[in-house]
């Protein structure tokens, strides 16, 4: 399977408070891929890098079989590009903003882009420091998706957006897909969201790739375990343990990773009943993973020790 | 591509466009709207118009370049240049672009300074010999005009932190000049002197602007 996007020992300092540290993809081509992380993570600084906007430190970029940045110009021709923050010129109209984004790119289509305006019942004589958030939203991803590009880097896009506005957004982004083999690669921190359309996904935090998996195997190995009777001195479970609850005394909830349904086997082997099994949603699991490096972070106390967890 | 790139800078520019055009045209026709055959009290009143029109030519080419600069700059500074950076083209061509869109709307202004001139000369008797004045005038300012344009560009185009820096060292040297006038004073002197005058930058500004000795 072919890479879209190649990212290997990404290594860039932003300043004294914050670094990306071995940062390393690999997006499928013709896959959505997500890009998760809470805010600060370093999800938006490694689309940059990504885009050649920044110079990693260390590290190697290969976009669409090209090095970024020494490419940039020619991998940008085939990428749309929806940032987080509206950055198109707000003294503009509609119509002047496609125009002038069209002439950059010569795979534009025009019947494409006029379909999606319409869709997204944008006024091509609106100013667009006029425009309201979600219009903004739209206008992006109109002008992305009309480059007919073969991979789309999108930043938070529905960010900020109403319910309405993102469905209309992200239905028009599933429909470009379904028509074409294009390849997404999505950061967003609506854990939901993404869980609906993507098929891979990587979660940041810290600046580091805590986790990089098929969106299924993700889900499905994601549980919440009642348990009753756990011994004091646990051992090391075949599974991951994120993060444990103390419900009444001696039953517990555990957020687990990589369950597999043979593994009550080992509760029953460790004198642990398990009373439950819960699924975890995306963002249910994207949480307890934060929460248990959150806890993994801290220095060790008697408190703690308790929610220390096996791994 | 450099069709959009000129009309979206216009857009934003033609304001001060029109402005400067406008004022150009004023000062070429008021400037020389005495009768230069009446008497010699006629011809002095004309000569004190004329200094008095170099100032104004003075000021108009520097806030021209200002201007013109500071709007192919301004909006892609405001959106920290995250759009222009994610277009398909060369930086330096991008720049290019600007900068020559720029050029063009300081074009559009010495044009209608030339034809302006030449309206007015046409209104009076112009001397033997000073048929050229129109033309003389407007590339003279045209010169100006460029680099002042070019001056304010390459200062537009430095990120805010360059810009602080170069501001932090102006600020400096004004402090330590105002502590203590010798021998760092001199310096300043000097270096404001070098830049200022003689066969400085600004010697092009500072010089006649016409080329009627009366």
């Amino acid at each position: 399977m072919t890479s879209a996007i190649e990212v290997s020992g990404l290594q860039y300092r932003a300043g004294p408070g914050f670094s990306l540290t071995g940062v390393s993809l690999a997006v499928p081509t013709g896959s959505i891929y997500g890009f998760l992380g809470p805010n600060g993570s370093g999800k938006t600084t490694t689309i940059r890098l990504l885009l050649g906007h920044l110079r990693a430190d260390a590290g190697t970029i290969q976009v669409l079989g090209e090095s970024v940045p020494k490419n940039a110009e020619r991998v940008l021709a085939r990428i749309g590009y929806v940032p987080e923050r509206p950055h198109l010129y707000g003294t503009l109209r509609v119509e002047e903003a496609i125009q002038y984004h069209a002439s950059f790119y010569p795979t534009w289509d025009a019947g494409l882009a006029a379909e999606l305006q319409r869709a997204f019942r944008l006024n091509g004589a609106m100013v667009l420091s006029r425009l309201s958030k979600g219009e903004l939203g739209k206008l992006m991803m109109l002008l992305a998706l009309s480059q007919r590009p073969e991979l789309l880097v999108l930043d938070e896009p529905t960010d900020g957006l109403d319910p309405a506005a993102r469905r209309e957004v992200l239905s028009a982004l599933v429909e470009f897909v379904a028509q074409r083999t294009a390849t997404v690669f999505i950061s967003s921190h609506l854990v939901h969201e993404l869980e609906r359309i993507c098929d891979r996904v990587a979660i940041l935090d810290g600046g580091r790739v805590v986790s990089e998996l098929p969106i299924d195997i993700l889900k499905s190995g994601m549980k919440r375990l009642r348990v009753a009777g756990v011994p004091r001195m646990l051992p090391a479970p075949p599974f991951t343990i994120l993060t444990r609850d103390l419900e009444v005394a001696g039953s517990e909830t555990w957020a687990v990773q990589n369950w597999q349904t043979q593994h009550a086997e080992w509760l029953l082997e460790n004198g642990i009943t398990l009373r439950e099994v819960i699924d975890l949603d995306l963002e249910e699991g994207f949480v307890a993973l934060l929460q248990s490096r959150a806890v993994l972070a801290q220095p060790a106390s008697d408190s703690s020790d308790f929610a220390r967890l096996s791994t | 591509m450099f069709g959009q790139m000129l009309s979206v800078q216009w857009k934003w520019s033609r304001w001060s466009v029109l402005l400067l055009s406008l004022a150009v045209i004023v000062v070429a026709i008021w400037s020389i709207s005495v009768d230069l055959q009446n008497s010699l009290e006629m011809q002095s009143g004309l000569a004190q118009r004329l200094e008095a029109a170099n100032g104004w030519y003075h000021t108009l080419v520097w806030v021209g370049g200002f201007l013109l600069a500071m709007h192919a700059w301004r909006t892609d500074h405001a959106g920290r240049h995250v759009y222009a950076l994610s277009l398909p083209i060369p930086r330096h061509r991008f720049v290019l672009y600007r900068y020559v869109s720029g050029l063009l709307f300081a074009g559009l202004i010495v044009l209608t300074l030339w034809l302006a001139a030449l309206v007015a000369t046409s209104m009076i008797e112009v001397p033997p010999g000073l048929n050229a004045y129109p033309t003389g005038l407007a590339l003279r300012i045209g010169v100006a005009l460029l680099a002042t344009y070019a001056l304010f560009f390459a200062v537009w185009s430095a990120t805010p932190r360059t810009g602080y820096y170069v501001a932090g060292i102006l600020i400096l040297f004004v402090v330590v000049n105002s502590l203590s006038p010798t021998p760092v004073g001199n310096v300043l002197q000097s270096g404001l002197s070098a830049l200022w005058s003689g066969l400085g930058f600004e010697h092009i500004m500072t010089g006649r602007w016409f080329l009627i000795d009366v």
